[in-house]
């Protein structure tokens, strides 16, 4: 019975040329999208690539040279760009791709690409994942809107239930038919550009990439189901195929136009960015407080005279000025752990009010679970500055230890030999895997799951009730 | 008062009406009766201007609909089978609307008047039109006709689908129309209502006016009688 | 009898859900939207000001040291009012007319100090400290509202004009009437977009007088007056176009989809298509690069700062160097930034000119899309556009080099400079755009959605006009 259904949807659907129209449109649009995806992904590879073969040249090149020296002109950590974001950059280009590892310093990311783009880019951008989550809902409406609104303005409804079909057959049926006549339409767009991601093969793997993968698969289709009930709801409640279609644009341009938009406002409304000027202000505070706080420093002075048994500065064996270099790197770091934490706690709270905006819009759930998934949201980006602030505290120790043993008695001037800098590590860094960061999105999975089951329920709820109302006639 | 001379309207390869000859005077009712696709509705929507004739010539109180369409529609009221008004408005409302159209600015009092003539009590014309039955909806038609005063009144079906007491109240103001001189083309499929208001009866078939019979001078089984022969010729020539 | 219509119209629409959600939504979104837009323009504003007295008050005391130094009251210390530490604000403040769009504010610099310790590239001090996804998402400002959601509840208030009084078979029972039906569906079309665009223009006067900052009334109403007319144009032609397939196509839901379909292509994909186009025939130099060549340079300048000092001497025959005892990573970072400046000029200049290209090529690929041209006259207007913000990193970079010439040679003999020198030196102010240079360049593009409008207007009133045969 439902598979009789099933047949006769995908008959009615094949039919309808503006369809066929739209699948076209879409297939041709994603590949071209993956396919520039991918140019961008191997491009900025590449750039990263050569960037990072330069830094470690320009550093091994530096001669003789005092470390603090160098520990200020230091080296630069260069993110690298994960495969996945040849299918959904998320907001790759709106984070810096460069971090300065300064002494005293801990850096923001600097470079984001956005900021090289047109005024257009804006407004729409062309990515699968953007076509995928922009498109896919309207093609669900225009697929779905007539499915039962249709049935009863034709009077076909009335048949139907009239020679014993079940009201559940009749649901089951249209919501695997217009799944499965999505999945045709969305299959070939996505099966041309998926082999893009393994063939980039210069980027750096995610250890779960395959993990990744087959979830944005399972979490686009469980959007694709979202509206797909929806549209089967709202087309069972609406009197004729015109208030069908009507009530599904409006569900279409609040979610997918209109909300994450509003939400993205309301969000940087209610939890303001603080003033770059006044991170920084606060920032360059921390990288002096050790040199602020007299108490301190005269206590360590005096058991660092006590260790060494001597009587003054001058006749310690050791560097007192990388002593102190060192000491004020330790004692900034908490206070750039409470700045920068600061600083993702509010990001964490704008990120909350996206979330409770993801109720009433599928789409922006599924944009934050894809972006996750793909690896170039705000948690991979932090992952990734964290990971650059560890090797920088290791890095500047090095050279701030390289002064302490022999830097004693040369009134400043002493310099590191040529080999030395051979000794400071490259930054080593690995992408994380999903797993790490699991729990960040699970209100996002959790959303979901929670609008397939309204919606589900919403279907099930609108179609008993049309049909009970059709069977009174 | 309505004239259609050698009146014909082809749809590519399809003749929807052929060369029909027809005259409706003031205080007369012609009803046409026929087959679904005969030319009935043809001929109304000809009279209207709604669709251009292929050739010949449909004229209202003189004038040609094609050389005069706002002229000659001053002098129509139209009251479909379906008479459709705008939900969300209450039948005075919708009166109002039209008759603005119409040219016309008459009282609220002056509206209420028509529609209590029509048939449609006060308290009904101030409610919101979507909650009509079929019937209320016909009577707020012959009220537009009323307030617009229209010399010739062309109605496509307006019979079908009423209740008996519907249609009989309908017939009822039908013939207050006409007594009142004003012209009326009908086209109908129901014989005896068209023997109980008609003056004259046409009988269509396939785009032609195959008979036109006095109705006074025949009763309305013999009326059926003659239609279903012109409609058994139509068999026996099909075979 | 017009009047009677135009009231009984308006009475239809505003019994119907749909024609009072719209309205409500129109001014909701312009009013939320305009209203934030105001914080941001003040916020903006203060922070520009803020920066701005902050730098000048650090500059104020330097001055001063200088002063006391030149009349003897103090004893200077080495490190005492050098030139290299002069330091003068540069900052963007929004425009005018910043409240009604922001584009881009958050994701570019709006603040520099004008100082000899910066050079091109690390001239404007870390400011990406933002939430990446949220700057992703854009800002729902009123050149929003206007270009993506005007259209929209436009064709949600006008797609069933005919297509539902058809439908019902009230389009017959008009057309018996003395009327030409056809101007009537026109008129309600026309009623209904004007009752949109009076809501987003009656909100926007409100808003223009309200969030009206203190200084600069006359430009904000140029500016308003190119937005104005921008915004209408572009309304203009949604009404073409929705007049349009009302007039030819039957069906409420065809009607609909063609135009939802027309809207998605117009606004989301030609955009998409051309920005993506753009960027791949015209890419941007890599910014990685250009980091690299200053580390290049900088790496490089340390090590010969002997060569550098040589040979800025040699250019500079009638400098003699004084004793002065002056910490030497003053000199050296000063001929490092000079070095830096001769090597990535080359780079800024790629980047300049791939950007003339690409927006060559948005100047020309516009045509095809309403929302391209209309978005960029909107954000012009309000000051939004990436083009204001470029002009300021590329005046600040102007002003950098201007100063880096007078104060260098300074810095490099070891001297101080004289009050009346550093007094000389010009504080920056930034040049926006003329209204009416803007103006000028909107005039094409302008003239075509108008023409292009009005023919869409006139073939539909054609159609509208037809024998009620083929209207019916």
């Amino acid at each position: 019975m439902i598979g009789v259904i099933v047949s006769k949807e995908l008959r009615t659907l094949s039919r309808n040329r503006v369809l066929l129209g739209f699948t076209l449109a879409i297939t041709a649009l994603m590949f071209v999208a993956a396919l520039m995806g991918q140019a961008r992904v191997d491009a900025f590879d590449r750039e990263r690539a050569d960037a990072a073969a330069t830094d470690r040249a320009v550093w091994l090149a530096q001669g003789e040279r005092n470390p603090h020296s160098a520990a200020h002109f230091s080296r630069y950590a260069f993110k690298p760009i994960p495969a996945l974001a040849l299918f959904d950059p998320g907001s790759l280009d709106y984070a810096g791709i460069a971090l300065w590892m300064e002494a005293h310093n801990q850096n923001p990311a600097v470079y984001r690409r956005a900021e090289d783009r047109s005024d257009l880019q804006l407004f729409a951008e062309l990515s699968p994942a953007w076509i995928l989550q922009v498109f896919g809902p309207l093609i669900v409406f225009c697929a779905m809107f007539a499915a039962m609104a249709g049935e009863r303005e034709d009077g076909t409804l009335r048949q139907l239930l009239s020679i014993g079909v079940s009201p559940r057959s009749i649901m089951v049926g249209k919501v695997v038919g217009g799944i499965v006549a999505l999945l045709l339409i969305f299959s070939p767009g996505l099966l041309l550009s998926l082999p893009l991601v393994s063939q980039s093969a210069s980027v750096v793997p995610t250890a779960d990439q395959s993990f990744r993968v087959l979830s944005i698969a399972g979490a686009y289709l469980m959007t694709l189901a979202i509206y797909v009930l929806l549209a089967l709801g709202v087309s069972s409640l609406a009197k004729s195929r015109r208030s069908a279609f009507l009530a599904l644009l409006v569900i279409w341009g609040a979610s997918v136009i209109a909300v994450p938009r509003i939400a993205g406002d309301v969000a940087a409304t209610l939890h303001p960015q603080p003033e770059a000027r006044e991170i920084r202000r606060t920032l360059s505070q921390a990288a002096g407080a050790y040199r602020q706080a007299t108490d301190l420093r005269e206590r360590e002075l005096a058991e660092l005279l006590e260790r060494y048994n001597v009587a003054s500065e001058t006749d310690l064996p050791v560097s007192y000025a990388a002593f102190s270099l060192q000491r004020s790197e330790e004692v900034a770091h908490p206070l750039f752990e409470k700045i920068y934490g600061d600083l993702a706690d509010n990001h964490g709270r704008q990120d909350t009010v996206l979330g409770w905006f993801s109720a009433a819009s599928p789409t922006l759930a599924l944009a934050r679970l894809s972006a996750g998934l793909a690896g170039v949201d705000r948690f991979h980006h932090e992952h990734f500055v964290w990971a650059a602030e560890t090797h920088r505290r290791k890095i500047v120790k090095q050279m701030n230890d390289d002064m302490f043993e022999h830097a004693a008695g040369t009134d400043g001037r002493y310099l590191s030999s040529a080999d030395f800098w051979e000794t400071i590590d490259d930054f080593p860094y690995r992408p994380p895997a999903f797993s790490a960061f699991r729990h960040e999105y699970a209100a996002a999975a959790f959303a979901l799951s929670l609008q397939l089951l309204l919606a589900l329920g919403f279907a099930t709820w609108a179609m008993g009730r049309s049909q009970k109302l059709e069977r009174a006639g | 008062m309505l004239k259609a001379s050698r009146l014909s309207k082809h749809f590519g390869a399809t003749v929807a009406l052929h060369e029909l000859d027809l005259e409706v005077d003031r205080g007369e009712v012609l009803c046409l009766l026929g087959a679904n696709g005969a030319g009935k509705t043809t001929t109304i929507n000809l009279f209207l201007g709604f669709l251009d004739p292929t050739s010949g010539e449909a004229r209202v109180d003189g004038l040609s609909v094609v050389e005069a369409p706002l002229e000659t529609k001053a002098h129509l009221a139209y009251i479909p089978e379906q008479v459709a008004l705008y939900p969300q408005l209450s039948g005075l409302e919708n009166l109002e609307f039209f008759d603005r159209f119409a040219g016309h600015k008459h009282s609220r009092e002056a509206l209420l008047d028509f529609l209590r003539s029509a048939g449609l009590p006060a308290e009904d014309a101030l409610r919101r039109s979507a909650t009509y039955s079929k019937g209320m909806r016909q009577k707020v038609g012959i009220a537009i006709a009323l307030a617009k005063n229209a010399e010739a009144l062309l109605l496509d079906e307006p019979l079908s689908g009423l209740d008996p007491a519907a249609a009989n109240s309908f017939c009822s103001q039908l013939k207050k129309m006409r007594d009142e001189g004003r012209a009326v083309l009908m086209a109908t499929h129901d014989i005896f209502r068209a023997k109980e208001v008609g003056s004259r009866i046409g009988i269509m078939k396939a785009g032609r006016l195959v008979d036109l019979l006095e109705a006074s001078s025949l009763a309305a089984t013999e009326i059926e009688q003659i239609y279903l022969a012109h409609m058994h010729d139509e068999q026996a020539a099909v075979q | 009898m017009i009047r009677a219509v135009f009231q009984h119209e308006l009475r239809l629409l505003m019994l119907r859900p749909v024609g009072i959600a719209a309205v409500v939504t129109a001014l909701l979104a312009a009013t939320y939207a305009l209203w934030t837009g105001g914080q941001h323009l003040q916020s903006g504003v203060a922070r520009a000001a803020g920066y701005q007295e902050t730098v000048n008050n650090s500059h104020a005391r330097w001055l001063e040291t200088l002063r006391q130094i030149e009349g003897g009251e103090l004893a200077p210390s080495p490190y005492d009012a050098r030139p290299i530490n002069i330091r003068l604000p540069a900052a963007l403040a929004p425009a005018p007319l910043g409240d009604f769009a922001r584009g881009a504010y958050d994701l570019h610099p709006t603040t520099a100090t004008i100082g000899a310790w910066s050079n091109a590239v690390n001239l404007f001090p870390h400011y990406q400290f933002d939430n990446p996804g949220l700057i992703q998402l854009g800002r729902f400002d009123f050149a929003f509202v206007a270009i993506v959601l005007l259209p929209l509840l436009m064709i949600a208030l006008s797609f069933d004009a005919a297509a539902s009084d058809r439908a019902s078979g009230r389009l017959r029972l008009l057309s018996a009437q003395p009327i030409r039906p056809g101007r009537l569906v026109l008129g309600r079309l026309l009623l209904r977009a004007a009752l949109l665009w009076v809501c987003l223009v009656l909100v926007a006067l409100v808003f223009l007088l309200v969030n009206a900052a203190p200084v600069g009334f006359g430009e904000r109403l140029a500016r308003f007056g190119l937005f104005a007319v921008g915004l209408s144009v572009y309304a203009l032609f949604w009404f073409a176009l929705i007049s349009l397939c009302v007039a030819y196509i039957k069906r409420s839901e065809a009607v609909i989809a063609s135009l939802i379909a027309a809207w998605a292509i117009l606004t989301l994909g030609i955009p998409g298509i051309v920005a993506t186009t753009a960027e791949r025939l015209y890419p941007q130099p890599s910014r990685l690069a250009y980091l690299s060549e200053m580390r290049q340079a900088q790496g490089d300048a340390a090590r010969e700062a002997a060569q550098l000092t040589a040979g800025f001497l040699v250019d500079h025959p009638d400098l003699t160097v004084s004793d002065e005892a002056v910490p030497d990573y003053y000199r050296g970072t000063y001929l490092a930034n000079l070095e830096v400046e001769r090597r990535t000029g080359p780079v800024l200049e790629a980047f300049v000119d791939a950007r003339t290209q690409r927006d060559r090529l948005i100047g020309i690929t516009q045509y095809a899309s309403p929302a391209i041209i209309t978005s960029g006259i909107l954000n012009a207007a309000a000051g939004a556009d990436i083009g204001r913000h470029y002009n300021f990193q590329q005046q600040a970079r102007f002003a950098l080099r201007d100063l880096s010439g007078q104060v260098g040679p300074a810095i490099v003999a070891r001297q101080r400079m004289t009050t009346g020198e550093v007094e000389a030196i010009p504080n920056f102010g930034f040049e926006d755009q003329p209204v009416s240079a803007m103006l000028a360049e909107s005039v094409m593009p302008f003239a075509y959605l108008f023409l292009l409008a009005l023919a869409g207007v006139a073939v539909a009133w054609r159609r509208f006009d037809a024998p009620l045969e083929v209207f019916l």
